[in-house]
């Protein structure tokens, strides 16, 4: 992933109101005041309820090792262009998550990009889906 | 019947198929949706919740439950005490497991203001109105012009009891028999197995559905209180989606509060 493409979205994105849509349990397990990109290789997507999951193998200092996104729900992301299978094992990412506070790598869902572009519409948030506009 | 007057019958019969036949038709799969969507009379239709808080952006002590006013809801003591706890636990790291965090329906009144989902269906038939929330599938059943059965007779349910007459535009519904096991709102603010909950719905304009959601639970709150929830009309191609909740990586751990970690 370039540099200069996520330096774009950030501007895109700082002018509007980016919220997730966590509806189904309190947002305290992850730190909502910071994002971290990570960058990797698909192993599992799960397009479930009450929350999507996408497992990235990443390239460590130490070997790979697996990092858990969780994303909002399929009703929120086909808000966005997002599909059953938008991503499939194998499909290089780069994704910026909010991290977990404690534990393992992970995080939750703000954007993801597969190839270099961005998956779906670019955006996850309940409160910009073309729905609500 | 002669045989001029059968042909007359026939050509009549064939005149009135005919429009519904040569009729531009719209794609099949959308044909039926389209016309429930073009209604702009009645609740009847899809529709989409207005201005869910996430917690991803909202600390808890926003999210709490508020009055048409803004203001929070007349709690008695044990239950404002009960609320705090729960809040500043939240704000400790130990969220409050509400029953969605649990996979299990956000029941009434609760679900009316946390459809975030997908569009919440809602189909007037003879003698009922049904509400199905894509967020959960939950089944809201409203009896019309029907009375509650004795409250000894009335089994505690994540939806209750629910009956329902129109006056005028606005159907009033009377909700009783509602378990303990759900909450107010997200956050944990709690109510009593006497919750009543009186919800009038009525649509203001083509495009808008406006619920009034009265909360009486005089061993929970000093006096009735009305929330406002907005919905707006969706596209034509909305669904209701299958939601199976299924995969609840960040459920509760040992203390029961929610989990910080995933669950694998």
């Amino acid at each position: 992933m370039k540099l200069y493409t996520w330096v774009g979205f950030g501007a895109i994105y700082s002018v509007f109101s980016v919220s997730a849509a966590l509806a189904h349990h309190s947002g305290t397990m992850f730190d909502n005041t910071r994002e971290i990109e990570v960058a990797g290789t698909v192993h599992l997507f799960e397009w479930t309820n009450p929350h999507i999951f996408i497992e990235v193998m990443v390239d460590g200092p130490n070997g790979p090792y697996k990092f858990i996104i969780e994303g909002p729900t399929p009703g929120v992301l086909r808000g966005h262009d997002w599909k059953f299978n938008s991503l499939k094992p194998g499909d290089k990412v780069v994704a910026k998550v909010r991290p977990l506070r404690e534990g393992r790598p992970g995080g939750y869902l703000v954007r993801i990009s597969k190839d270099g572009v961005p998956v779906g519409d670019g955006e996850t948030s309940s409160a910009t889906i073309k729905d609500n506009k | 019947m002669n045989k001029p007057v059968r042909e007359a019958w026939l050509a009549m019969l064939m005149a009135a198929l005919m429009p519904a036949v040569s009729a531009a038709q719209p794609a099949p799969y959308l044909k039926d949706a389209v016309t429930w969507q073009k209604s702009t009379q009645g609740i009847s239709g899809l529709w989409r919740m207005r201005g869910y808080l996430s917690s991803s952006t909202n600390p808890p002590r926003a999210r709490t439950a508020r009055m048409v006013d803004g203001q929070l809801p007349p709690l008695l003591p044990w239950a404002a005490e009960l609320l705090e706890k729960r809040l500043t636990d939240a704000e400790n790291l130990k969220a409050f497991s509400n029953t969605a965090s649990r996979c299990l329906p956000q029941g009434i009144p609760y679900m009316l203001h946390a459809a975030v989902d997908g569009p919440v269906q809602i189909l007037e038939t003879p003698g009922q109105v049904t509400l199905i929330s894509t967020a959960y599938n939950e089944m809201w059943f409203i009896y019309l012009n029907q009375k509650h059965p004795p409250k000894d007779d009335i089994e505690p349910t994540y939806h209750g009891d629910s009956v329902g007459h129109w006056e005028g535009d606005t159907l009033v519904v009377d909700t009783i028999g509602l378990t303990t096991k759900t909450t107010i709102d997200q956050v944990g603010m709690p109510h009593s197995e006497d919750l009543h909950v009186i919800t009038r719905i009525r649509r203001t304009d083509a495009e808008t559905l406006e619920m009034l959601v009265t909360v009486d639970d005089p061993r929970t709150f000093s006096k009735p209180w009305t929330r406002q929830q907005i919905y707006k009309k969706s596209p034509d191609s909305a669904r209701v989606e299958e939601s199976v909740c299924e995969n609840q990586r960040n459920g509760v751990d040992a203390n029961g509060y929610q989990m910080l970690d995933f669950a694998r």
